[in-house]
């Protein structure tokens, strides 16, 4: 099934070649333009002395897969679901509903990635990155592990909500917490005390905490890693369910 | 014969509304049986129940056997599904739409080759293949969806308006592709087409509030009707004091009016001279007399009055 939807995907592309290569391009630079060289004006330095736009460089990467899954999802699980076409279509084919998911996601995966190597190119092509091979594999781990669950928290939303006035004023409150509440681009120590430790506990923002944890110390966190990939199977399966019911299947 | 299809017991509500009441039956293989009936009737929600696009609240649906709530993904590779609204997807060609469900019914190149190049010949598609599925008509969607669902060759074709949008030039090679599927696959569908209905001459289930209230070929449905004919006579001015007395001429079946045209159902052409008798000093300007088809027997079936 992944194939199959990977070659949608390209088909999709090609048959939408030029817009779609103008936003790929235009994404890391306006995302550069609009967070890291205002935000390095504000915060000079991470808590550990690091220059900021180093520091950011990760969250970044964050940000920017978190804004090219949205549509994606949006496309699958909303948009084609409420005008009542392709959904249902891909519902009827030999596949559980849970292999539809996790293949839905696993090719948004794989184009969000996509998207990652063109703005680490772009963004490393402004400002030099010191960040080993090692160092950038379990990055890689983490924003996988990262957007299996936001992916499906994106399912959720999509599946949930059936009106567009309403997905769009969840998408904008979900935006603010992928931008501001996950320490992306502020550390969890700026906000307030007690608060802070509430915003850890957000499952979106365990991923960049396992690699800023490893970042700084070398430690990988094996419990985080573990939590983080059952909540991300429970949720696949949770959302299967929620398909299901929608579909009245 | 083996049974294709086999419903038990069979329910759907939605809300507290009864959709399909305890229907039991079953399609035989390779056979072509056409579903009609009222708008609203539970058509089309049967369709869905046996293409797996809902499921009962009761009951069960067994495809070639095997119960298609439990043995799901095998009962999915048998069956073909093309709905009423159009689903392709709008940013893809008509070919890329086909070919997507190709890929994921893991359908062999050589043979999406073969089917595709079958299909869109016999429907005259091949010229649109190329085109996005928002680019072009109704009708071009409809033959794509209907090729989309042959194209991993399934035993069983569940059709929701075969030829709804299409022009006539389409109708016909829409028919004659599925006249020639018959026998090799079981096709079951809806249409208020009646006329399409009669021509495809196989089984027809009528349904009504959700029940199989008529079953049989089209010649075994109006063996009831055989002797009856439809009689029509338009009048200058059909006052109400005329039609009044006409509807009371006690050999007159069903009689109804519409505007000047008194229309009534008579067992013995004879009936017909009652009529003209009775209104001899009224001015005529159209009779017609014809023989009874499914039309005249649904609207006489829903009428709630019957021929009998």
């Amino acid at each position: 099934m992944i194939s199959a939807l990977l070659n949608r995907r390209i088909w999709l592309w090609k048959n939408r070649l030029v817009p779609s290569l103008f936003l790929l391009l235009l994404l890391p630079i306006i995302t550069f333009a609009m967070i890291s060289l205002p935000f390095k004006n504000i915060i000079r330095f991470s808590l550990a002395g690091i220059p900021y736009d180093i520091w950011v460089f990760p969250g970044i990467l964050f940000v920017i897969s978190s804004l090219i899954l949205f549509p994606l999802i949006y496309r699958e699980y909303f948009e084609l679901r409420i005008h009542r076409k392709v959904l249902i279509n891909l519902t009827l084919t030999p596949h559980s509903k849970a292999t539809f998911i996790f293949s839905s996601l696993i090719v948004s995966i794989l184009e969000a990635f996509v998207a990652i190597i063109f703005s680490t190119l772009v963004y490393t092509s402004f400002i030099p990155i010191p960040i080993n091979l090692f160092n950038m594999l379990f990055l890689v781990f983490c924003l996988v592990l990262y957007n299996l669950l936001l992916g499906n928290l994106f399912i959720s939303l999509s599946l949930v909500i059936d009106t567009l006035t309403t997905m769009l004023l969840a998408t904008f409150i979900l935006f603010l917490i992928v931008l501001f509440g996950n320490g992306f681009l502020i550390e969890f120590s700026f906000f307030p005390l007690g608060f802070d430790s509430l915003m850890k506990l957000s499952p979106l923002a365990i991923p960049f905490q396992i690699y800023q944890k490893f970042n700084s110390t070398g430690i990988i966190d094996h419990i985080s890693i573990s939590i983080s990939i059952a909540l991300a199977y429970i949720w696949v399966l949770l959302n299967s369910y929620i398909l299901k019911i929608k579909l009245r299947q | 014969m083996e049974a294709s299809i086999t419903l038990k017991k069979v329910g759907k509500l939605i809300g507290d509304k009864t959709i399909l009441a305890g229907l039991s039956f079953g399609i035989e293989r390779g056979s072509l049986v056409a579903i009609v009936g009222l708008n609203d009737s539970g058509k089309s929600e049967l369709l869905k129940l046996l293409s797996g696009y809902e499921n009962p609240n009761y009951g069960q649906v067994f495809i070639h056997g095997l119960d298609m709530n439990k043995r799901r993904n095998e009962t999915r590779k048998l069956l073909g599904y093309v709905s009423f609204e159009n689903d392709l997807d709008p940013w893809l060609t008509l070919e890329q739409n086909i070919r997507f469900n190709a890929n994921l019914y893991s359908v062999d190149d050589s043979a999406y080759d073969k089917r595709i190049k079958k299909y869109s010949e016999a429907l005259n598609l091949e010229p649109y293949l190329n085109q996005f599925a928002y680019r072009v008509s109704g009708g071009v969607q409809k033959k794509t969806m209907l090729v989309r669902a042959l194209i991993h060759d399934p035993d069983i074709l569940v059709i929701d308006e075969p030829t709804g949008y299409m022009d006539a030039e389409s109708i016909r090679l829409t028919w004659d592709l599925i006249k020639d599927l018959k026998g090799d696959k079981s096709i079951i569908y809806v249409s208020n087409s009646l006329n399409e209905i009669e021509s495809a001459h196989d089984r027809i289930l009528v349904f009504h509030e959700g029940r199989i209230i008529m079953d049989g070929h089209l010649d075994k449905l109006l063996e009831s009707t055989l002797d009856y004919h439809q009689f029509q006579i338009e009048f200058d001015d059909l006052t109400d004091d005329l039609y009044n007395s006409l509807k009371n001429i006690s050999t007159l079946v069903s009689p109804n009016r519409m505007d000047n045209t008194f229309h009534f159902y008579g067992r013995k052409r004879t009936v017909f001279f009652d009529a003209i008798r009775a209104a001899s000093d009224q001015m005529m300007i159209d009779l017609n007399v014809k023989k009874l088809g499914l039309k005249d027997l649904l609207d006489s079936e829903f009428a709630g009055r019957g021929l009998e």
